[in-house]
């Protein structure tokens, strides 16, 4: 049976903190990328909007997910059924958190290489999504899936922005979509060591920080 | 290659215009330094009176536009969302 539970007892409960966060800066830069298409009409950002709400969405079921750990799993006193229940439930959540979290992904990388043939796009989500069917570890496959988008796709267009712009705001980007590949790189060694998993959640939501400061900086820009 | 303005882009460089003549102008400066034609110009200027981002104003036989509250606000929005889009790149 896959593990559901990765975080070492210490350190239970500040991922949840984390994803809160993390959850909270998605759906404000949804808002605002939303805003942009509103203003701008330009539909990359309505599909940046969509990712970001996407994201957002998956951290909602990550944390009640989390939560639901913390209530009922981890009391001795639950009985068969209900365990049962609760971990066809906690299935059936994870299993939403990492398929929203790759089709966001996905829409990302599509937007930065310029993707806009919906049969292509279809074609990357189907090949992603239908990779995980057979997985014996969701959440290996699913990390091992994120790096590489992240990392050979994203990340790359978002360093020749940097170059092109040298602006704080790019910089930040940039080092925000860097440090998310590295979270998922080190998450992919989560159920190997405990320090692992902290480690990359402290990553992935140190890049949503640099994501909120982004967003701080050109909000107050004069 | 001289990229093409978007409609957004045109409005905001009317926008800026006006604000950069403390807020009031003559037709004629608008047509000079927004870069368009006669006729685009009388559109672009419809439609920002009607969205109340400038408004007309008759003095004896001239004509000005001036810069409404609104109008500022959006070269505001406009200016933090070009931000937001070259921090993306997208």
């Amino acid at each position: 049976m896959e593990s559901m539970i990765f975080s070492p007892v210490w350190f239970f409960g500040y991922d949840t903190t984390f994803n809160i966060v993390s959850m909270l800066i998605a759906l404000f830069i949804g808002i605002f990328s939303l805003k942009t298409y509103n203003l701008t009409k330009i539909k990359t950002y309505k599909y940046l909007s969509l990712s970001f709400f996407l994201i957002s969405v998956a951290f909602f079921i990550l944390t009640s997910s989390n939560l639901i750990i913390w209530k009922y799993l981890l009391k001795p006193s639950i009985g068969v059924q209900k365990f049962v229940l609760i971990i066809d439930l906690l299935k059936a959540s994870l299993m939403g958190y990492i398929v929203l979290t790759l089709i966001a992904y996905i829409i990302i990388t599509a937007l930065a290489m310029k993707i806009t043939d919906k049969k292509t796009l279809l074609l990357i989500f189907l090949i992603t999504l239908i990779s995980l069917i057979p997985a014996t570890n969701r959440f290996f496959s699913f990390h091992l899936l994120s790096a590489l988008i992240l990392g050979a796709f994203a990340t790359p267009f978002f360093y020749k922005n940097m170059i092109k712009y040298m602006k704080p705001t790019s910089i930040l980007v940039f080092t925000s979509f860097l440090f998310l590949t590295l979270s998922h790189v080190f998450l992919l060694f989560m159920e190997e060591n405990g320090m692992y998993y902290v480690l990359g959640t402290a990553l992935q939501v140190t890049s949503y920080l640099m994501l909120a400061v982004q967003l701080i900086m050109v909000y107050f820009k004069k | 290659m001289i990229e093409r303005r978007t409609k957004p882009e045109i409005i905001k460089d009317i926008l800026r215009v006006i604000y950069e003549k403390n807020g009031k102008i003559k037709p004629t400066h608008i047509l000079y330094k927004s870069n368009l034609s006669y006729v685009k110009m009388k559109t672009y200027i419809t439609e920002l009176i009607d969205k109340k981002l400038i408004k007309e104003e008759q003095n004896n036989k001239n004509k000005t536009y001036t810069i409404t509250e609104e109008g500022i606000k959006f070269l505001g929005d406009y200016e933090r969302i070009t931000e937001f889009m070259k921090s993306f790149g997208l």
